[in-house]
């Protein structure tokens, strides 16, 4: 009995609501119902700007810092590539004295190197760094934002 | 309270009319166009001041957190598959971020939804008038106090149903809960802000 009566109440509600909303939104003369117009004055409450706002320089500024942060993402891949090219500039002028270097220290003898198995470690080593890298990118990006 | 057809039409037509504005700005964006991100920010800027201050309240903290909205948002961009406008894609990000500022701080985001109705209308005069409480400056602060004190999801969805005029379907996206419960939620902000603008008004009354 009290539960119906708790519906009714709130149906009651509901429908107070509902034309608060409609007599705001079509600009309906208030007074004839006091409890719309309690709830119309609330609907107009809501409807008011807020306070504090964002400052009015607030999209130069960010969209500044959004293009600095772009920036700093180019000059990282400028840098990569001229690690890249010292690298292989090194390789090209430092490959055959190394190459020199290296036959000189065969003739040394020294004790043979267990070659398989330095292969077989650098390809585990790349392989859990390339999982590692994986998982990171496909964990970060599964993210919602 | 409910989303009526008139409503829904319009909110269907901004969608679509809005559709290829974001297109275009989007494009723009990641083609990096001078101005287009400024022009982004400028377009959703209040959208996403609404959320981040009505769910985090502080208003330092609020700017902060719109900074890092946006930034995120230029970040992933790329990510945006135009399934929902872009201003509901914003605001998405916008809740996500103040969603996991509040869980940091450990504050509570919203009250679970109970049985209890409140109470109704008590049997209230005919003395109520609707232009002058309007501008009686203290009622209307009353008024924003008490909206400042609901919980930080039912605050920010009043906003965006009421300042924002976003349908209920959209509000759903934007904070990830379904449609009944969004209207559950104002339903339940506008009663209790009305208990409270009672507790006022019978004070002087």
């Amino acid at each position: 009995m009290n539960n119906n009566f708790d519906h009714q109440g709130r149906d009651n509600d509901m429908r107070l609501q509902a034309e608060a909303e409609r007599a705001e939104r079509e600009g309906l003369a208030p007074g004839r119902d006091p409890r719309v117009d309690r709830y119309r004055l609330i609907v107009r409450a809501l409807r008011r700007p807020l306070e504090p706002q964002l400052s009015a320089d607030f999209d130069t500024r960010v969209a500044k810092l959004a293009m600095q942060r772009d920036g700093d993402g180019f000059e990282d891949v400028l840098v990569s590539l001229l690690l890249l090219a010292l690298g292989v500039g090194a390789l090209l002028y430092v490959g055959p004295s190394l190459a020199h270097m290296a036959q000189a220290m065969v003739s040394i003898s020294l004790p043979p190197l267990p070659w398989h198995q330095v292969v077989m470690a650098a390809i585990c080593i790349g392989v859990a760094w390339a999982i590692d890298q994986g998982w990171k990118r496909t964990h970060h990006d599964s993210r919602p934002f | 309270m409910t989303n009526s057809p008139a409503c829904n039409h319009l909110t269907g037509e901004r969608i679509l009319h809005g559709m290829s504005d974001d297109q275009e700005l989007v494009t723009a964006v990641l083609a990096r166009t001078p101005g287009a991100f400024e022009q982004l920010i400028a377009r959703h800027k209040a959208l996403v001041w609404h959320v981040v201050f009505r769910m985090v309240k502080h208003p330092e903290d609020a700017r902060e957190l719109s900074q890092d909205v946006f930034l995120r948002v230029h970040q992933r961009l790329h990510q945006y598959r135009f399934e929902s406008s872009l201003a509901t894609w914003i605001g998405r990000v916008a809740f996500s971020v103040a969603s996991r500022h509040l869980q940091k701080k450990k504050l509570p985001l919203a009250e679970p939804i109970g049985d209890d109705d409140g109470d109704a209308f008590d049997d209230i005069g005919d003395g109520f008038d609707l232009e002058a409480a309007c501008a009686d400056r203290e009622t209307m602060q009353h008024l924003n106090a008490a909206i400042e004190s609901l919980p930080p999801v039912q605050r920010t969805l009043v906003t965006l149903y009421h300042l924002d005029e976003l349908g209920i379907a959209e509000i759903g996206t934007i904070t990830g809960l379904p449609e009944g419960t969004v209207k559950n939620y104002l339903f339940r902000a506008r009663q209790r802000l009305r208990q409270l603008l009672e507790t006022r008004l019978g004070a002087f009354a």
